[in-house]
């Protein structure tokens, strides 16, 4: 992740530490203390300023930066909403981790996804390869419309574990991503006042804009990871598929989990049964297209929720849901969860989880536990 | 790739206003303002002598030590002199004691002052010649500094002094091995060289204190208070009893010897402490300093008692002399008798009473008495003086241990500078109560002669002192003194009379470190925070070379007060809006 922000050439960062997300920060911080990125490293007292910070700065027209995680993210809240509203293309890593009480710092994707209102983009990263190149694609997509992008990532699955990575060029990454330009720019000698207050019409309009803009970058999302393949060799795409033509079941997972779920397909299928999966990488938007383009005839859908909405279930469960029902294709969606906390997805439990949902002919509950005792 | 917008630009820019800012006067939300200026440290309200401690602080942590002992001499002519035997009130007061350790200001001063070696004159600029002469009686600490800043105002200032030379209790009160004698000439030749006639071997008895009351245009009477009161008790007339004082002043000149080899000193301050070392080192091999209270009512320094019992002198309080003992007139000793503490005097220190039946004889080849010394001024026993040194006669004036307040050698020069003010005011017909109001650091603390001279108000005339909770200690790191002092071992010292302390490593690279840890509290050094922080970008103008804060604009400033809390040395106060 550090690696990625030093090649977007990030001019301002601000961070209050957090674990899992502390090394991150540690690593831009000493990158910065060598000179090595010529940013303003700001240190602050809280999230909620590492974010205000981010926002001024962005404001001002430098290429910003913030990391944070679980209770960390939770005291952005407030300024998630501001920065998304205010248009500032910042970029932030969130490394998910469990919510309190109790205290616990294993992964559960409810942190990030519990701020899918905010108006920020949300990519959600498979592998550390996936990390550093998501995080130079999401400035490309935030610059263009104008929205902040948050880079997800499972709190130790990926943020402690060590993997081969590619680092890309930085002059290839130059080539990719230009200067940042701010969209409005401020001028010292002719202030304007930002944000400030408006009648009904004007708030409207502003909403609707940014809902429409948000709509947009499934499209400029799409885009940018064709042509960071077309630059680097290696795209992702939105939502990704695998082994999923005729499926019977297609089990769609978010993170870490997509490659857990591609071995216990892989596994699946050798045993015969017709089962492939689906990543969805982007999340706000949904992309509800490209997923149902994926998902095809297939008759069943187990959503693997790393995550949980109390109260109504898994939350990727909810939002597939609600983007099939409009749709002629609706297939039987069995909303698995679990894993969170450090309770280990591993490919024996996604396999079993598999064989729960191919012997129901429909869920027996909208919410189905898969605990690890 | 992106050929169109992929944002509704024209629904963003809905986002700020069509219009520039500039007409909402946000300064009328304001009911506080900040209030910008120079405050006083707590270091400097603590100065007796009105050192302008973060002004020379500065300059000497960037290494400008010319322009800092420039800076330190526009308010005290004997940076040399007070660096070495000042008790260090200034340290007592400093805000960094709260953070990691106290600035070591008073090494940095003596640093200063002996950079004057190779710096020369380093003096300030005087004002022009006035034509006024003015008289000043006695060369200590007070005469000097009153003579100095005199004739930095512009007056001719003619000094006369007793003794055969010039510096009073500097040089026959306080040993050599304190403050070497070079160091005393040094800064005597500076302040001679501003032109002031210094007439020695020159006592000023009553009849000729009435002359110069009639020649001069004013009278500045600093006598000190060197009459012994004695010890009060039988014995006194035998040989081998001194006054400390005279006791001292031979000692300080190279004329005493035969002191003997039993020694008691009676008494408490530094005088008692002084005269004890002295007698070490003429030959004394038991010396006893006898105090009728105990330890912690002593008025001698601290550092200067634990060189002295370093040394080998011995303290005996609670104890006091009952009479003296001898035979065929030479002294065989004397009888002590056991005190207790009883009620609490005017001082507030608990009066010593005698133990009944507690009498003990101790040997002594010399019995030195050095209680505090008595006032006899020639210009009137029973003058009364207020506390800027003035009196029933308005072109006489009183300073140094002359005048009621503390003794020491920062005090008399305090002392010897608001005289000097005061004269000032006299002769030039100035507005007394607006020169009061304006010239005290701190609004209580010593008198700022530069900012006289300047027509100013001495930083924090006000009220406005520094403290600790007004430093934001976010922008400073934890730094070890770099200053410190080494001493000679107890035997080298008690060998002769070398000056017994010296501050380590090399002077340029220590003053330059032990100044860079100084807050600078009260000083803008220009360093933009308050710039950066308001919000309502109405922080305007930059630092003064005088240490005074930017400005702000009243039309946007909303007085938020975050400019008062960034600012790093407390120079921003926030104050309630007159409207």
């Amino acid at each position: 992740m550090a690696r990625g922000v030093k090649l977007a050439r990030v001019e301002v960062i601000a961070a209050y530490p957090i674990t899992p997300q502390t090394i991150i920060v540690e690593e831009l911080s000493e990158i910065c203390g060598r000179g090595e990125l010529k940013a303003r490293f700001i240190k602050v007292e809280s999230e909620h300023s590492a974010l205000a910070c981010c926002m001024g700065a962005s404001m001002a027209g430098a290429r910003t930066f913030t990391a944070s995680a679980s209770q960390g993210l939770l005291l952005m809240h407030e300024m998630l909403h501001w920065s998304a509203g205010a248009r500032t293309p910042i970029v932030m890593a969130n490394v998910n981790r469990a919510i309190a009480p109790p205290w616990n710092l294993w992964s559960d994707q409810t942190d990030s996804l519990s701020q899918r209102d905010t108006s920020w983009i949300q990519l959600y990263c498979e592998n550390n390869q996936e990390v550093i190149d998501t995080v130079i694609q999401a400035y490309r997509i935030a610059e263009t419309v104008y929205l902040p992008v948050m880079v997800v990532l499972d709190a130790f699955i990926l943020s402690h574990t060590s993997e081969v990575v590619d680092v890309p060029e930085q002059e290839d990454v130059d080539r990719y991503l230009p200067p940042f330009k701010a969209a409005l720019t401020l001028d010292t000698n002719d202030p304007r006042a930002f944000g400030s207050i408006s009648g009904p019409m004007e708030y409207q309009k502003l909403k609707m804009a940014r809902h429409e803009d948000m709509m947009g970058a499934v499209e400029v999302a799409r885009r940018a990871d064709d042509e960071f393949g077309e630059v680097f060799g290696r795209k992702y795409g939105i939502a990704e598929p695998y082994r999923c033509e005729d499926a019977e079941l297609i089990l769609l997972t978010s993170g870490a989990l997509g490659g857990t779920a591609k071995i216990a397909v892989d596994a699946l299928r050798e045993s015969g049964a017709a089962v492939g999966a689906l990543r969805v990488r982007l999340f706000r938007p949904f992309p509800a297209d490209e997923i149902a383009e994926a998902i095809g005839d297939a008759p069943k859908v187990a959503v693997i929720d790393r995550n949980l909405s109390v109260g109504a279930g898994g939350i990727f469960a909810q939002e597939l849901k609600a983007a099939l029902y409009d749709r002629e294709r609706r297939p039987a969606v069995f909303g698995f969860t679990g894993g969170y906390g450090g309770g280990d997805f591993t490919p024996e439990v996604v396999e079993k989880i598999a064989r729960r949902a191919l012997e129901m002919g429909k869920p027996d509950s909208p919410t189905l536990w898969e605990a690890i005792p | 790739m992106m050929e169109h917008l992929y944002y509704d630009a024209a629904a963003m820019d809905l986002l700020r206003t069509t219009r520039n800012t500039l007409s909402n006067r946000t300064g009328s939300w304001r009911h506080m303002r900040p209030e910008f200026g120079l405050k006083a440290a707590a270091c400097a309200a603590a100065c007796p002598a009105g050192n302008p401690i973060a002004r020379f602080m500065a300059a000497a942590a960037e290494g400008r030590i010319e322009e800092a002992l420039r800076e330190l001499k526009k308010e005290n002519p004997l940076p040399g002199v007070c660096g070495r035997v000042c008790p260090r009130p200034c340290e007592a007061a400093c805000n960094r004691a709260e953070f990691d350790e106290a600035v070591g200001t008073r090494a940095v001063e003596r640093l200063l002052g002996d950079a004057g070696a190779a710096a020369g004159l380093c003096l300030p600029a005087a004002l022009g010649k006035t034509g006024k002469r003015v008289a000043v009686v006695g060369s200590g600490p007070a005469g000097l500094s009153c003579a100095y800043h005199l004739a930095l105002s512009g007056h001719d200032a003619a000094v006369f002094e007793a003794g055969s030379e010039p510096g009073g209790l500097l040089r026959f009160g306080i040993p050599a091995y304190r403050l070497p004698r070079e160091v005393l000439d040094r800064e005597l030749g500076f302040v001679g060289a501003l032109g002031i006639n210094m007439k020695t071997g020159c006592r000023v008895d009553a009849a000729l204190a009435a002359r110069l009351l009639d020649e001069f245009d004013a009278v500045v009477a600093a006598t000190g208070a060197l009459v012994s009161p004695g010890l009060g008790i039988e014995g006194e007339g035998l040989a081998g009893y001194h006054k400390g004082l005279e006791f001292l002043a031979a000692a300080n000149a190279g004329a005493a010897d035969g002191i003997g080899k039993t020694v008691i000193v009676v008494g408490g301050g530094n005088t008692a402490v002084d005269a004890a070392r002295c007698a070490l080192r003429l030959g004394a091999e038991d010396v006893t300093v006898m105090y009728r209270r105990g330890r912690e009512d002593m008025p001698a320094s601290d550092e200067e008692v634990a060189e002295a019992q370093e040394e080998g002198v011995k303290f005996e309080f609670n104890a006091a002399p009952a009479r003296l003992t001898g035979e065929g007139g030479r002294l065989r000793g004397a009888v002590a008798i056991k005190m207790k503490p009883g009620e609490p005097d005017e001082s507030g220190r608990r009066r010593p009473e005698p133990v009944a039946g507690s009498e003990e004889e101790w040997r002594a080849d010399a019995v030195i008495e050095a209680a505090g010394g008595r006032v006899d001024n020639p210009f009137g026993r029973a003058l009364e003086v207020d506390d800027w040194g003035a009196t029933g006669n308005e072109k006489l004036f009183v300073c140094g241990d002359a005048a009621p307040g503390a003794r020491t050698v920062a005090s008399a020069i305090g002392g010897g500078k608001r005289a000097a003010i005061m004269a000032d005011v006299f002769l030039r017909g100035l507005d007394t109560k607006e020169v009061k109001r304006k010239v005290l650091v701190g609004g209580n603390g010593a008198a700022s002669a530069a900012a006289h001279r300047e027509g100013e108000a001495a930083p924090g005339a006000d009220g406005s002192v520094v403290r600790f909770k007004n430093v934001n200690t976010a922008y400073f790191s934890m730094a070890a003194r770099a200053a410190k002092l080494e001493r000679l071992s107890p035997e080298a010292r008690v060998a002769g009379f070398d000056e017994v302390s010296a501050v380590c490593g090399s002077a340029a690279e220590t003053a330059r470190a032990e100044a860079s840890r100084c807050f600078r509290c009260g000083e803008c050094d220009d360093c933009g925070n308050c710039l950066v922080f308001c919000p309502d970008m109405s922080i305007i103008g930059k630092a003064a070379a005088d240490g005074a804060a930017p400005g702000f604009d009243g039309d946007y400033c909303k007085g938020c007060g975050i400019c008062a809390r960034e600012c790093p040395r407390g120079v921003i106060r926030m104050i309630e809006e007159e409207r």
